[in-house]
């Protein structure tokens, strides 16, 4: 087979669509403003990143981002652990309970969410009853409704790089170590975690830069006083007030963060299979 | 058969705790979307007060003229789309598996688009497309931005698959007399058949879920399934928005059940 006719087709489309508009976003972001966008060379939208409502936007993002690497972690490491070390078949099905919400559609889970947290909502009510609503107010439309949603729609992908790592970790290594009597306390956190920390990180790494770049569960869940980069972009491009090269450059910044995510996870990829 | 699991000084150390944890973790994943669904058959005008056992949201809901019209859109953008993944990316999967060097860097370049954030792929998307052709937001844009999903998941099927391709069989048929072209429908295509067929099953239905893009892509009429469903649950929550998003969920699990069932297949 040779690979180069048969991969052109594929990668001519994912330049066309893909990488094109991405230049074109680059080339927005030193444009001038204008109805909608204004061809002469201006580094206005770069220097309003440093706008400080832009930078309290971005910097709330960045903690949303890792609060929600904290959470699908505390949630997901010792779900990844039992998955392991159930037996083959409780551990399958245990994975993929954890994996299917992947395959629901995320408006129907963040609505299954709002109509929980909501005042009349089951959850809303339960917290109500128990005194753990402040006056007048409610759960939904707040950073902590947004965060419990992105740990939710998030958790699968901490999960499965995790359980992989365990799956890979040598069983003679163990049993060499059991053998010469180390406790299991021991054999958890001098071999086990080790072997299983580039896994970690990979998961890590994955929940982090998606957080980043997230849009619609914020957007429904935080409310409008709690938006974060994703949903500042948008409003940077939609209705009355619009700023296309401000946006333009908040999306270049959010791509790169990515792809430095991206490459890192790539580089612990290949360390551990060295 | 890993050592952990049968090593008895490990065996034993499986904590109630531990078992506690990933049972409150499944019900977390799950309590929202059951509740959603029991209160989907509750005859209450409120979307979460249980009022005795109804179809006749799901009735109301197969009426919705501004519905049926949106999942038209959504169908023919997700068949289009899903075509267009198919045509380029079971051949990029064949060239991939049979390149030297970049291997990483292909693959990882064309799953991109599932790994950037939605919100930066419509908008880049949709001021190429006005900028470079002139082309307002509509189905066009709409399913070229959905292409480039639909091509990342089948490449990323068809790919799985190639892995455990012995690759020594073409040569065999072809030393047999057989042509290339004959060798890969005998041979490549009938082993690479449930991952294609998997792969656009997972493709129709990120296409049919598909918000983001769909929303900033989308001009005058041609509104699609989860367009209306956003606009709705900005509103208000309803027992009719419950049988709605039942509905989707249950769409949505049917095609990841046979696309799942279709890779299990030798």
């Amino acid at each position: 087979m040779k690979p180069r006719p048969l991969l052109a087709p594929a990668l001519s489309w994912l330049a066309l669509w893909f990488a094109a508009p991405l230049l074109m976003t680059v080339a927005a972001s030193f444009a001038q403003r204008g109805q909608p966008i204004v061809w002469s060379f201006s580094s206005d939208a770069w220097r309003s990143l440093l706008d400080p409502g832009v930078l309290k936007v971005l910097t709330r993002t960045l903690v949303m981002a890792a609060l929600t690497t904290f959470g699908t972690l505390a949630a997901g490491l010792p779900t990844a652990w039992l998955i392991n070390r159930s037996s083959p078949r409780t551990g399958r099905t245990i994975l993929a309970l954890v994996m299917l919400p992947l395959a629901a559609n995320s408006l129907v889970l963040v609505y299954s969410w709002m109509s929980l947290l909501a005042r009349d909502g089951l959850a809303g009510r339960a917290l109500a009853a128990l005194h753990l609503v402040p006056e007048g107010g409610q759960w939904l439309y707040s950073p902590a409704a947004s965060l419990l949603g992105m740990i939710y729609y998030f958790l699968p992908f901490m999960v499965w790089p995790v359980v992989s790592a365990l799956a890979r970790t040598d069983p003679k290594l163990i049993e060499a170590a059991a053998d010469l009597g180390a406790p299991p306390r021991a054999i958890l956190r001098h071999i086990i975690l080790p072997l299983v920390t580039p896994g970690i990180a990979a998961g890590a790494i994955l929940v982090f830069i998606q957080a980043v770049g997230t849009f619609i569960i914020p957007d429904l869940l935080g409310g409008s006083k709690n938006l974060l980069a994703g949903t500042l972009i948008s409003q940077r491009f939609v209705g009355q007030n619009h700023d296309w090269p401000g946006g333009a450059a908040l999306s270049i910044l959010v791509i790169l963060l990515m792809l430095a995510g991206l490459a890192l996870s790539l580089r612990l990829d290949r360390n551990s299979r060295a | 058969m890993n050592a952990l699991t049968t090593h008895p000084a490990l065996l034993r150390h499986l904590p109630w705790w531990l078992r506690l944890h990933t049972a409150a973790v499944l019900v977390f994943l799950y309590l929202p979307v059951l509740t959603l669904i029991v209160f989907s058959f509750s005859n209450s005008p409120s979307a979460m007060q249980w009022g005795g056992f109804t179809t006749k949201w799901y009735a109301q809901l197969s009426e919705n003229a501004r519905l049926l019209r949106a999942a038209g859109n959504s169908a023919l953008v997700a068949i289009i789309s899903t075509a267009i993944g198919l045509l380029l990316g079971v051949p990029a999967a064949i060239g991939h598996a049979s390149l030297r060097r970049h291997r990483t860097r292909v693959a990882a370049s064309l799953l991109l688009p599932i790994i950037a954030p939605d919100v930066v792929v419509a908008l880049a998307l949709k001021l190429w497309c006005l900028t470079a052709f002139a082309l307002a937001p509509g189905l066009t844009p709409m399913i070229l931005g959905h292409s480039l999903l639909s091509l990342a998941y089948v490449f990323l099927l068809v790919s799985a698959r190639l892995d455990r391709f012995d690759w020594r069989l073409l040569d065999a048929a072809r030393d047999l007399g057989a042509s290339t072209t004959s060798a890969l429908r005998l041979i490549l295509f009938p082993h690479l058949w449930p991952a294609i067929a998997g792969g656009a099953l997972l493709a129709i239905g990120v296409s049919l879920d598909e918000y983001v893009i769909s929303s900033f892509l989308s001009g005058p009429g041609t509104s699609t399934v989860p367009i209306e469903t956003a606009s709705l649950i900005r509103k208000t929550f309803t027992p009719e928005i419950n049988a709605l998003a039942s509905a989707l969920l249950a769409l949505s699990a049917c095609l990841a059940a046979a696309a799942i069932l279709l890779q299990r297949r030798r």
